[in-house]
C-alpha cells in the first residue's frame, strides 16, 4: 500500500490516532522519564498554598486549593509555546510533520495533551489537599474538569501562537514563564476579587485564570454567586475559550510564506 | 526509472527582505530514482526541497510532486512524501522506537501494522540494539539514523533527505547509502537529496543537478556531468609557487584553496604529471570526478561574478 497514507477507519479515526499518539510520544513517554520535571509546575502553587493555608489559618484554604489548580493547569498548557517552538526551531520535527498527512490541528491538539499529562501530578496533589481540608464533591469535580478544560483550550492556544513568534532558541523561553506568573499571580486567583478595589471588577470577566478562580471558589463555597454571576462567569469562559481557539484556527497554518 | 516524480518550471522564491533564493529553477526529477541536489551554502537547495515538500510557498513558478501541484493540491502531495530535515534531531526523552512507531501511527499506520514496520525498519538500519535509549543517551550518528529511520519507515513514494549523512562516520554514512539504494531499486521509491559529499552524491545518485545562486547550473548523470567537464583527467599539485600561466597551456586551471586542479586530456595529463616531477612539485594523476565537475560549474559563476581572469574559489 505505498505511496498512500494508510488508512484505517474514516478520517475522523486517523485524526484521534494522529492527536493521540502525539500526545503519547511528547507526553507519556517523556513523563514517565522525568516525572520531576512535571513537579516544576505545581512548586510555586504549592508554595503559595501552605502560604495562605498557614497564614490564614485555614481560612483562606478555598481560594489556595482553587488557585492551585488554575495555577498548575495554566502553566502546563502555557509551556505549549516552548514545546512548539523547541520542536520546530531546535528539533525541526514540525517540518517532518509538515511533510506528512499529519493536519496542523492534529499536531497541536496532540502536543496540547501531551502537556497536560504533566500537570496529572499537580492536579493530583491539588485534589489530596482538597479532599483533606475541604468538602469535595461531584459538583466540584465536574466544576473543576469544565474550569480546566476551558484554561487548557485557552492557553494552549496562546502558547502555539506565541510560539510561532519564536524566531530563535533564545526566544523559546521569553513569555512561558512571564504569563504564568503574571495571569496566575497577580488577578485574583489565589484570593477573592473582593479584595480589589471595586473598579477592578471587571478583571474577573476580563482575565480567564481570574474567571475560572471565581468559578471554583463558588463551587467551594469560598465566595457566594448569584445565578447571575455565574451565568456571566461560564459565559465569560466559553467567550474566552472560544476567541483563543478561534484565533488559533485563523492563524495556524503549515506552510510560511 | 518511470515518469516524473518531480516537475519544476521556473521556481522563483524570494524571501522577505529581497534575498533571491531561486531564480527560475526548472527541473525535471523522474520516478524511481536518486536525485542529488549538489550547491554550496545559501545557492538554494534547502529552499527548493521546502517548496517541493509543502513546507514554503514559492514567489511564482509552479512544483508538481506526483502529479499534484504543491501549492493547491498539498494534502495529496502530503500523503505520498516523507523528510528528513535539514539539522533536524530527534525528541532527546523519546526512543528510536518510539519515534518511528508514533510517525507511523499519525500516518494511518494500525498498531499493529506500526510496531512490525518500526522493528524492520531499525533492523535495517542497524538500531535495534539501541531502540529502547532515549535519543539523549545516543551518538549523534545514531540520532541522525533515528530521522532516517522515521523517514524511510512509511514506504512513502517520495523522500525528501536534505543532508542527512551530515555528521555521520564513513560507516554509518554507507550503511545509509545502502538502504536508500535498496529502497529506490526494490520499492522504485524517489529520493531527492541534497548534500555537500561528492563521494556521497557520486555513489548514491541516478541523476545530480548542481545549483549556484539559485540557478540550475547542470543536470544528468553523474558521468554526464562528469563528461561536461570536458576534460578526461586532472593533474592536481598541492604547495606553493606555481606558475596558473604555465599550468594554463595544458588546460583548464581552478584553484581551490591550498591546491590547483588543471582539467586536461590524459596526453597532456601525462606531460603535466612528468613536468611535476622534474620540477620537484608535488602532483597526482587522476580521472575527474564529480567534485571536479562541481567545482569547474561553480567556478565559472564565481568567475563570472567576480570578474576576475583566473578561477578561484
Amino acid at each position: 500500500m505505498r505511496g498512500e497514507a494508510r488508512r484505517y477507519g474514516s478520517q475522523a479515526a486517523l485524526y484521534v490516532k494522529g492527536i493521540l499518539s502525539i500526545a503519547w510520544f511528547y507526553g507519556y513517554a517523556q513523563f514517565k522519564r522525568n516525572i520531576f520535571w512535571s513537579l516544576h509546575y505545581v512548586i510555586a502553587p504549592l508554595a503559595f498554598f501552605f502560604f495562605i493555608h498557614l497564614y490564614g489559618r485555614g481560612a483562606g484554604t478555598p481560594f489556595a486549593v482553587a488557585g492551585g489548580f488554575i495555577a498548575v493547569t495554566l502553566a502546563a498548557s502555557i509551556s505549549m509555546e516552548t514545546e512548539a517552538a523547541f520542536n520546530r526551531i531546535v528539533l525541526k520535527l514540525q517540518d517532518v510533520y509538515v511533510a506528512s498527512p499529519v493536519s496542523p490541528l492534529t499536531y497541536v491538539l496532540g502536543l496540547a495533551l501531551a502537556n497536560m499529562i504533566s500537570a496529572i501530578p499537580g492536579v493530583v496533589i491539588f485534589l489530596v489537599l482538597a479532599s483533606l481540608f475541604l468538602s469535595i464533591g461531584l459538583f466540584f469535580m465536574l466544576t473543576l474538569a469544565a474550569v480546566t478544560t476551558s484554561i487548557w483550550l485557552t492557553f494552549s492556544s496562546l502558547g502555539f501562537l506565541l510560539s510561532t513568534l519564536a524566531r530563535d532558541v533564545k526566544d523559546l523561553w521569553t513569555w512561558t514563564p512571564i504569563i504564568s506568573a503574571a495571569l496566575s499571580v497577580l488577578p485574583p486567583v489565589f484570593y477573592p476579587l473582593e479584595l480589589l478595589p471595586g473598579y477592578l471588577g471587571w478583571i474577573v470577566y476580563a482575565i480567564p485564570p481570574a474567571t475560572a478562580a471565581r468559578v471554583l471558589q463558588g463551587s467551594l463555597g469560598a465566595v457566594s454567586l448569584g445565578f447571575t454571576e455565574a451565568l456571566y462567569l461560564w459565559a465569560a469562559l466559553l467567550i474566552q475559550s472560544s476567541i483563543s481557539v478561534a484565533l488559533l484556527l485563523r492563524s495556524i497554518r503549515w506552510r510560511l510564506n | 526509472m518511470g515518469c516524473a516524480a518531480l516537475i519544476s518550471k521556473d521556481l522563483v522564491k524570494v524571501y522577505r527582505g529581497g534575498v533571491v533564493a531561486l531564480d527560475g529553477l526548472s527541473v525535471e526529477v523522474p520516478g524511481g530514482c536518486v536525485f542529488s541536489l549538489l550547491g554550496r551554502n545559501g545557492a538554494g537547495k534547502t529552499t527548493f526541497i521546502k517548496i517541493a515538500s509543502t513546507q514554503l510557498l514559492p514567489t511564482s513558478g509552479y512544483v508538481e510532486v506526483l502529479g499534484f501541484d504543491v501549492v493547491e493540491e498539498a494534502r495529496e502531495v502530503r500523503r505520498r512524501i516523507a523528510l528528513v530535515p535539514q539539522e533536524g534531531r530527534p525528541a532527546y526523552l523519546n526512543t528510536p522506537y518510539e519515534h518511528v512507531f508514533h510517525y507511523l501511527l499519525t500516518r494511518g499506520y494500525s498498531i499493529f501494522d506500526a510496531k512490525r514496520r518500526t522493528w524492520e525498519i531499525l533492523q535495517e538500519l542497524e538500531l535495534t540494539e539501541y531502540a529502547h535509549r532515549t535519543c539523549s543517551q545516543l551518538s549523534g550518528g545514531l540520532r541522525q539514523r533515528t530521522l532516517v529511520a522515521m523517514a524511510l519507515a512509511p514506504e512513502s513514494e517520495l523522500l525528501f533527505l536534505d543532508e542527512p549523512s551530515i555528521g555521520l562516520d564513513a560507516v554509518t554514512r554507507i550503511k545509509i547509502w545502502q538502504t536508500i539504494r535498496s529502497i529506490t531499486k526494490e520499492n522504485g521509491q524517489t529520493v531527492i537529496l541534497t548534500t555537500h559529499y561528492m563521494e556521497e552524491a557520486e555513489a548514491l545518485s541516478d541523476i545530480v543537478a548542481i545549483i549556484e545562486n539559485g540557478h540550475l547550473m547542470n543536470v544528468g548523470t553523474v558521468d554526464a556531468i562528469k563528461k561536461s567537464l570536458g576534460y578526461g583527467v586532472c593533474v592536481e599539485f598541492s604547495g606553493e609557487g606555481l606558475e596558473l600561466d604555465k599550468l594554463k597551456e595544458y588546460g583548464r586551471v581552478v584553484v581551490v584553496g591550498g591546491s590547483v586542479r588543471v582539467f586536461t586530456e590524459e596526453r597532456l595529463g601525462r606531460e603535466l604529471l612528468e613536468w611535476a616531477l622534474e620540477n620537484g612539485k608535488r602532483a597526482v594523476l587522476r580521472l575527474v570526478n564529480l567534485e571536479d565537475a562541481f567545482i569547474a560549474s561553480v567556478g565559472k559563476v564565481i568567475e563570472e561574478y567576480e570578474r576576475r581572469s583566473e578561477e578561484i574559489w
